[in-house]
């Protein structure tokens, strides 16, 4: 048997380059988790107490970012209403992930009519506006944050189908793949032992792009009326209740609209981040 | 290597030997795409009438440039593919339409070891993993014995099975597969280009462990290469393909020696060799015809 060539291997180890978009889309997504888990504990005031004497009090030591028209702290509204904005967003994306995941690798893994019937079925519903079809679901089962969620999850699936199944086929193209049926690995095994893992990476960017996209979604929904009710402080209400005021209190728009833009922005960055991250370009020039 | 184990050479071996693998006029179209809604989708006849056989313990080499239909005949030997039409037989049973349930017999006795070591090792499992993945697919006991053994028989520390592929270069990679390849004792093994991704510099530590895994557990090669030289090192047998076609067949060095076919004529004229290259011969010279080839 011929020697080998020295010390096997090189880069031994998994440290990887942290770029800028991962760190601050991590920072953002954290800070904005970090916040949702203090509210439960600690608010400066009971965000839905209402104070007719103090209402429309600008910023002051007292109230940070000053009350709204009922007189409750804005702060506090914030800091509880990015539990409503962590809350859709999880339940959104599983919702999008769970289905969307296995149908994507069924539609990459099988040929002929089956995978074209979920894709067209996929198309059908991507070619319906994901608002249209929250509102739809709002007037059928009542306005709720449940049933915003799971609107806004159903209308995340046919991206998630559509990513993991041109992820799948990759997969499927690999002669590992081809090695793993002349081993004699059946059609589900291969799909949890070589494809699935192989596409985790593509399930997470998409699953962060498509958070960002559903807390904006939420937001317009409950600006709309069709997302949280009253008195459920989210961040979407706030904005749509501040539209009376948009030129006498402006911040009352502002602190929410920064909010969300932020969250979005962190959600986005971390997508982003995440896809560099896995990138096997990148992963080569470590 | 004692010449105990020595296969039965093809000259030596009695002719009444039944082939372990036998193709009988085997074709292969893949449809195209459809670019039209009128005109009907085109043909690819990627194998057309393909017939070889290939004797137990024999080393077949099949030669032939790219796209000449070599992996398709490899995939539908190893039932990854079907034919269009035409058989194959295996071990004396008819692969052709069996269900994958009834193909447990052919996935224990037949492994591949593909071309590019970069996608043949599944980037995500331990290579511990993906050797004995064979084995619990077949349900063998997929001790980590064994697989140390394996990593062993194809000159890899046993610590390499701990590690991920990527931290492995080409040849090693190539090593792995091999592995994994023999995991389940199989009789037959078919290397597709084995080496053509490989640098000049390791080739022949690979191909020489193929080779001596070869004689050492008496096993059928089947070797696919564009490389003639590759296939000379290698091979007791060898058919060149054309566009589809096997174009010749014959001992290697008869094949060598006294090409029949123009193709084949063409074939190994072109194969650059140091008196050539001191005679001053270019690329260009490598590919002219010898006369009365055809080009």
């Amino acid at each position: 048997m011929s020697a080998d060539l020295g010390p096997v291997g090189h880069a031994v180890g998994g440290r990887r380059r942290w770029n800028p978009s991962l760190l601050v889309g991590g920072f953002i997504v954290a800070l904005i988790a970090v916040v949702a888990l203090v509210s439960f504990v600690w608010t400066p005031y009971d965000a839905t107490l209402v104070d007719p004497a103090g209402r429309l009090a600008s910023p002051s030591w007292t109230h940070w970012l000053g009350t709204d028209k009922f007189g409750r702290d804005i702060l506090s509204q914030l800091m509880v209403g990015s539990r409503t904005t962590l809350f859709v967003g999880l339940v959104a994306v599983g919702v999008a992930a769970v289905i969307g995941v296995p149908l994507g690798i069924f539609a990459a893994m099988t040929r002929r009519w089956s995978s074209e019937l979920v894709m067209r079925a996929n198309d059908l519903l991507l070619a319906f506006p994901a608002l249209l079809l929250a509102i739809m679901f709002g007037a059928v089962f009542g306005a709720s944050t449940t049933t915003a969620m799971v609107a806004i999850g159903i209308a995340t699936i046919p991206s998630f189908v559509r990513v993991i199944r041109s992820g799948g086929m990759q997969v499927m193209r690999t002669e590992y793949v081809l090695a793993a049926r002349a081993a004699g690995r059946r059609p589900f095994p291969i799909a949890i032992r070589h494809v699935l893992p192989n596409v985790v990476s593509l399930i997470t960017v998409q699953a962060s792009v498509s958070f960002a996209i559903a807390v904006l979604a939420e937001a317009a929904l409950s600006f709309l009326g069709y997302g949280t009710p009253p008195p459920t402080p989210s961040w979407g209400r706030m904005l749509q209740e501040s539209q009376e005021f948009l030129f006498s209190a402006p911040r009352l728009a502002v602190f929410p609209g920064l909010a969300i833009a932020v969250a979005v922005l962190g959600f986005n960055l971390l997508g982003d981040g995440l896809r560099d991250h896995f990138d096997p370009k990148l992963e080569d020039r470590r | 290597m004692p010449e105990l184990y020595r296969l039965p050479r093809p000259t030596d071996r009695p002719p009444a030997v039944d082939p372990v693998i036998k193709v009988t006029d085997v074709t292969r179209d893949y449809p195209r795409p459809r670019t039209s809604l009128l005109k009907r989708a085109e043909v690819v006849h990627a194998l057309r009438g393909v017939s070889l056989e290939v004797q137990p313990g024999e080393r077949f080499g099949i030669v032939g440039e790219s796209g000449c239909g070599k992996s398709t005949l490899l995939r539908i030997i190893a039932a990854l593919d079907r034919p269009t039409s035409g058989r194959v037989v295996v071990d004396g049973t008819d692969i052709t339409r069996l269900p994958e349930r009834r193909l447990r017999f052919l996935r224990e006795n037949l492994q591949l070891v593909f071309q590019d070591p970069m996608s043949s090792l599944d980037p995500r499992m331990r290579v511990r993993d993906i050797i004995a993945e064979p084995l619990v697919v077949q349900g063998h006991p997929a001790s980590g014995a064994r697989v140390r053994e394996l990593l062993d028989a194809v000159g890899l520390s046993a610590d390499a099975g701990d590690r991920y592929p990527h931290q492995f270069s080409g040849g090693q990679r190539q090593r792995i597969s091999i592995a994994r390849a023999l995991a389940p004792n199989p009789k037959i093994l078919v290397a597709d280009e084995p080496v053509s991704a490989l640098d000049v510099s390791v080739r022949a530590q690979v191909l020489n462990l193929i080779s001596d895994l070869v004689d050492e557990l008496d096993l059928t090669l089947v070797f696919v290469s564009h490389d003639l030289s590759v296939v000379k090192h290698v091979c007791d047998r060898v058919a060149v393909m054309h566009a589809g076609e096997i174009v010749e067949t014959g001992t290697t060095g008869e094949v060598y020696a006294a090409p029949r076919h123009p193709y084949t004529r063409r074939l190994v004229a072109a194969i650059p060799t140091i008196p050539k290259a001191l005679a001053g011969a270019t690329p260009e010279d490598l590919l002219t015809p010898p006369k009365g080839a055809p080009r």
